[in-house]
């Protein structure tokens, strides 16, 4: 919801905010994030930002995003 | 985490994890995750739901796990993200997204109606009554 806001109070109107795990995690995508990016930050694009909701995953030990 | 160098970060939560749990549930359980303003939209019979509760139980738990590792991923990342609760998303359009627009310095426009509308209300705070009963029975 919030991203969704953001976006239509942007200007952009509707996306898809779950961008990086839908296109990552749960297509089991082969890719380097360097060859998945233009794709995906073209999604996400809000003006001059890329606007995207990140989520734990489940069964996750937390905390560090690894790079 | 070299790709959310100079991001700025949102934490978003919800108080009210039971119901969070629940609207979980319900969307995992009808496949419908969302409805939106002007779109054709077939309401799911949330009265139809069996009521489970070890399934919503692991989902609380899974909830409650994500906000924890949250908070430890911010703590260690030294990030002080903009915090927004859910309850305040609801009531609050658009005003509760002004902080993150002030912060960005981009140009909002607050006359937009909201595209994205809730759902499953009264029958997420029915099944959320009885959920809450039982786990205090546990």
């Amino acid at each position: 919801m919030v991203c969704d806001d953001f976006r239509n109070l942007a200007g952009v109107g509707s996306g898809r905010s779950e961008i990086l795990y839908n296109s990552i995690v749960r297509a089991e995508a082969k890719d380097a994030w360097a060859d998945l990016w233009p794709n995906l930050e073209a999604e996400g694009r809000v003006g001059e930002f890329f606007c995207c909701k990140l989520m734990f995953p489940h069964d996750a030990e937390g905390p560090p995003l690894q790079s | 985490m070299a790709w959310f160098a100079g991001s700025t970060w949102i934490f978003i939560d919800r108080d009210d994890v039971v119901a969070q749990a629940i609207s979980l549930y319900f969307a995992s359980t009808t496949s419908t995750w969302r409805k939106r303003l002007g779109h054709p939209f077939e309401a799911p019979d949330y009265e139809q739901i069996p009521y489970d509760f070890p399934q919503i139980k692991s989902l609380m738990d899974a909830l409650v796990a994500e906000k924890s590792h949250w908070a430890e991923f911010f703590q260690h990342y030294g990030l002080d993200p903009i915090r927004i609760t859910y309850e305040h998303a609801v009531e609050g359009f658009p005003d509760y997204l002004s902080e993150v627009f002030g912060a960005l310095r981009l140009p909002m426009q607050p006359s937009r109606p909201r595209l994205l509308q809730k759902m499953g209300g009264a029958a997420n705070q029915r099944l959320a009554e009885r959920f809450r009963e039982d786990l205090m029975r546990q």
